[in-house]
């Protein structure tokens, strides 16, 4: 069994900067201060304190240089980039663009999004004010995919239990 | 520090917690209301506003549920919240305008922490599904009064886009001590499974925990609801599976090893002076692994479980009523395990 003796402390679930998985501890001596930081793996903070802020690439680089702000709430690009919070709701439209290609990049959006058109809808689960009868086409096909994968992964009474609910949701369509 | 010494839902569902490999089950549902900014550029005046807003509707609904606000509490509230797994970062998040609404029960809300609001269900793995009916209810409830910040295109909309779509987490805590010892196999566990990642719960200077292995969805965008209940549960199903393989495996090849670590868990766990945290919860996960072949007497999975939170330090430092050095609370965490483990035996 491993000794943990040692000094307690606490930590974070997430990264302090962008909130992901937790991968590295950054310690940051500055004379007899000492300051310690946990961030995950690919943290663009992370990065900028290592390479600098000019290590943008690609579609990052084309849109870093466009100083972009939110004028709703004042966030930009840059401050995204950071691994910073978006600040409202208008941040979704304003940086629409490169949300969608850091998705990607995160790989955090499943292999039907991504073979889609791109002006369909990437939500396909609840929509507000809607009875579930009115989402029942998107919500079919949620369950469909959900099956398949249960299948491959030979959950049978997970299984079962989709099949239950994918006749119901069929039955309830027709009546 | 008073209010959290009532019948709060982490003493609850872990004083009576029976889970073996899967632990605990968290759902939680993360929504903004619309036309507000959002809480990380919210001033003061209108994060109050917006606790009010929300924590009034759900207190009109159930009457016992109580509010603790972040201005409120003290760095060890603050601390117990964060080891019943309600707080991530409560130092940084539950700040003034922040609040967490409690009851015994199983459903709270987290207000103005990341998210205007996040309601969440803790329970056990096979509750998943009724713990989703119910915040999906309660959803719709505060829908009707303080509609919420959604786009057709990106779903409910979060602080971080990888949160948006359904706005849905669902996090299973597994208790895995022969997954920890064979890592290739935990490596390739997540390797087969991108949408799927692993948090660390705490560490010391020394190390991190070990046996314990809190799972989530790494995106709620671009999959319904069902989705993503159907794959954190279907991946803790394999973390399960692969668990039992490997205690099996270390008993055919390996019976005497695996009886020391058992012995020396029992040992450590009824005879320390001193006890770290980590070290304690490393004990009860080989404690099982000895309960389940019938080598420990004494002692049963529930009061294991829930030892799991009472030897933290938050936890301690609550019925300790007091802010403890850390060699008491090192000492008192070892007084404790004795006083608990009482009667226990070790048979092999």
């Amino acid at each position: 069994m491993a000794d943990f003796r040692g000094e307690e402390k606490e930590r974070p679930f997430e990264c302090t900067a962008c909130r992901k998985g937790i991968k590295v501890l950054y310690t940051l001596v500055i004379r007899d201060v000492i300051t310690e930081q946990v961030m995950c793996g690919d943290c663009p903070e992370l990065k900028k304190r290592l390479q600098g802020s000019s290590n943008l690439t690609g579609i990052d680089k084309k849109l870093g240089e466009t100083g972009l702000a939110c004028g709703s709430c004042g966030t930009s690009l840059e401050q995204i980039k950071m691994g910073h919070s978006l600040g409202c709701s208008a941040c979704y439209a304003v940086f629409n663009d490169f949300i969608i290609q850091d998705l990607i990049h995160q790989k955090a959006l499943p292999e039907r999004v991504l073979n889609q058109k791109k002006s369909l809808p990437l939500h396909i689960g609840k929509i507000p004010g809607k009875v579930p009868a009115e989402n029942a086409s998107l919500r079919l096909l949620a369950l469909n995919e959900a099956l398949d994968e249960t299948l491959k992964r030979e959950d049978y009474e997970e299984a079962a239990r989709l099949r239950d609910q994918i006749k119901r949701l069929t039955e309830e369509r027709h009546d | 520090m008073t209010k959290l010494n009532l019948d709060l839902p982490g003493k609850t569902f872990w004083g009576q917690n029976d889970g073996h490999i899967d632990l605990a089950a968290f759902i939680i549902l993360k929504r903004n209301i619309d036309r507000f900014l959002f809480p990380g550029k919210l001033d003061k005046d209108k994060r109050t506003q917006i606790l009010s807003l929300l924590s009034k509707p759900l207190i009109d609904q159930k009457k016992d549920l109580l509010l603790l606000k972040g201005e409120e509490c003290s760095p060890l509230d603050k601390e117990w919240l964060q080891e019943h797994f309600f707080l991530a970062n409560p130092l940084q998040d539950f700040q003034k305008g922040s609040g967490i609404l409690i009851n015994s029960g199983p459903y709270s809300a987290i207000l103005n922490v990341q998210e205007h609001l996040q309601l969440r269900f803790l329970g056990s793995k096979s509750e998943l599904e009724e713990g989703w009916t119910a915040l999906s209810k309660q959803d719709d409830f505060l829908q009707e009064g303080a509609p919420f910040a959604f786009s057709p295109h990106f779903g409910f909309l979060t602080s971080f886009p990888k949160d948006a779509g359904t706005g849905l987490e669902v996090e299973i805590l597994l208790q895995t001590p022969a997954l920890s010892l064979f890592r290739e196999e935990e490596h390739l566990l997540f390797n087969e499974e991108d949408r799927i990642e692993s948090l660390p719960l705490f560490s010391s200077s020394s190390g991190v925990e070990r046996g314990l292995l809190l799972i989530r969805n790494k995106t709620s965008i671009g999959m319904s609801e069902d989705q993503i209940l159907s794959l954190v549960k279907g991946f803790a199903e394999k973390v399960i599976s692969k668990e039992v393989f490997l205690r099996k495996r270390l008993l055919e090849t390996d019976e005497s090893g695996t009886k020391d670590k058992v012995a020396r868990a029992f040992g450590l766990l009824v005879h320390s002076y001193q006890m770290e945290t980590l070290e304690a919860i490393e004990a009860f996960g080989w404690m099982k692994v000895g309960l389940e072949n019938g080598w420990i007497r004494g002692v049963d999975r529930r009061k294991l479980n829930h030892l799991l939170v009472s030897v933290r330090r938050g936890h301690l430092n609550q019925t300790l009523e007091g802010d403890a050095s850390r060699e008491e609370l090192l000492h008192k965490r070892a007084e404790l395990l004795h006083s608990e483990l009482k009667g226990i035996e070790l048979l092999i």
